[in-house]
């Protein structure tokens, strides 16, 4: 038989500010990783404090003239120019964990030619995308479209709309985060779900275990 | 365990255990896919046992059937580079019609029918690429001609006027470095290289930046 290739994935994960994104991001991307051993790229423009920890910077071109070394985390923080990034990133990114802060803020309106290329790429690329932004409204149809997963915590906004793929389930799995933050602390609002869109695969974290389980969508719908 | 990054300072670690009983489901096997068996791992051999005359006389793309295209890519996306021997048992010399050809399959694979090594703005020009003009930089380039080749670079920063290449690209999704790309690649260092170790040097680097791009974005 072949050689084994991991491919990558996009992964969107929404919420308003203080749900807990980053967080889970970062729990995610570990995981990946640990797996995977892929570097982990976190691309910050705004200079999000929760990311200050990496203690790698680098800058966009770093990434032309550098492999970015397996199992290690790099930050690039306050780029002006995004598509450059993005353009770069395209282009000599691979086999990377590539975290997008706040993408809401330029993965929005219509999709450009640039930010597609780098949606379309992941998989070939075998780059597992974070896209973490605050509102499914923020972001392009084209990007909703690409997520094979979906990391979904409360939104400001609570309706979740037509251009998020089955969009009526996220919709549920939405509404069930929002019940349950409403019984929290309002300063712990971390509850989520993940939701397996290709695999139609739902996750939730016990409160009592923290742990993670799963269950076919078809299974957890239906109750 | 291996302490793999510090994205496990908030205390996630690779055997964080909110993820043991989805680990599998949720980042396991369902993204692993079976690459095609590499018929040969060495390097060069793929085609060096091949009979010429067993060529199956298939439809042509300007010199090229189809099987041709297929294994020459597939020797690319092995090795990078098409070998010698292959190019003259196939009777494929560099002729702008082959070249042609090939770029409407794939604009990369121009790159590696020619040879890059000290013209390769001439090469490209003669598939199309037009360099424009900046001043400024033509100004410094001609202050360091030495020897006349450099007249090629003097339109350095670039606009790519094919436009048939270019409505190939959009019509095909083939990658062909564009405006943008050439000059993020460039702007590094290429002056720099330019001014301080002269025209071969900057050759050199020129031939690295390419090589990128026919390694299908890998840097060397």
């Amino acid at each position: 038989m072949g050689e084994k290739q991991i491919n990558g994935e996009n992964w969107g994960v929404c919420g308003k500010m203080n749900t807990g994104k980053t967080h889970i991001t970062r729990e995610l991307a570990a995981q990946i990783q640990a797996r995977t051993n892929k570097p982990i790229l976190v691309f910050d423009h705004a200079n999000n404090p929760s990311y200050e920890d990496i203690v790698r910077v680098i800058d966009t071109d770093y990434l032309v003239k550098r492999k970015l070394k397996p199992g290690e985390t790099y930050r690039i923080s306050g780029e002006k120019d995004i598509d450059y990034f993005i353009m770069t990133a395209t282009d000599y990114v691979r086999d990377t964990i590539v975290v997008l802060d706040d993408c809401g803020n330029y993965f929005t309106g219509n999709t450009t030619q640039i930010q597609m290329a780098f949606i379309m790429a992941s998989k070939n690329n075998r780059n597992d995308v974070f896209y973490q932004f605050h509102n499914f409204n923020d972001i392009s149809p084209k990007l909703c479209r690409a997520f094979q997963m979906l990391v979904i915590k409360e939104q400001a906004i609570g309706t979740i709309p037509d251009k998020v793929p089955n969009a009526p389930l996220v919709q549920i799995l939405h509404d069930e985060v929002q019940a349950e933050n409403d019984e929290l602390d309002p300063m712990k609002i971390w509850s989520y779900r993940i939701y397996d869109i290709g695999m139609d695969y739902v996750y939730w974290e016990d409160p009592e275990t923290k742990k993670l389980t799963g269950s076919p969508g078809r299974e957890y719908f239906r109750e | 365990m291996k302490n793999y990054s510090l994205f496990n300072r908030m205390g996630e670690t690779p055997g964080n255990p909110k993820f043991e009983e989805v680990n599998d489901q949720l980042f396991g096997q369902r993204n692993v896919v079976e690459m095609p068996p590499n018929p040969q791992p060495s390097a060069a051999p793929l085609f060096d046992n091949h009979n010429p005359q067993d060529i199956p006389d298939q439809p042509r793309y300007g010199g090229f059937s189809e099987q041709d295209i297929n294994m020459g890519r597939q020797f690319l996306n092995q090795n990078g580079y098409m070998p010698q021997q292959y190019m003259k048992d196939y009777h494929i010399d560099i002729s702008d019609e082959h070249l042609m050809s090939i770029a409407k399959l794939s604009v990369n694979e121009i790159l590696l029918k020619g040879k890059l090594t000290t013209e390769p703005f001439k090469f490209l020009a003669s598939y199309g690429f037009k360099f424009l003009g900046n001043t400024a930089k033509a100004e410094e380039i001609k202050r360091l001609d030495v020897n006349g080749k450099i007249e090629v670079f003097k339109e350095l920063l670039i606009e790519i006027q094919f436009q048939e290449l270019k409505d190939l690209q959009r019509a095909n999704n083939l990658k062909l470095p564009s405006t943008k790309e050439l000059i993020a690649a460039y702007r590094l260092e290429f002056f720099d290289k330019l001014a301080g170790d002269g025209f071969e040097n900057a050759i050199d680097l020129f031939e690295g930046i390419f090589n990128k791009f026919k390694n299908g974005g890998k840097a060397n």
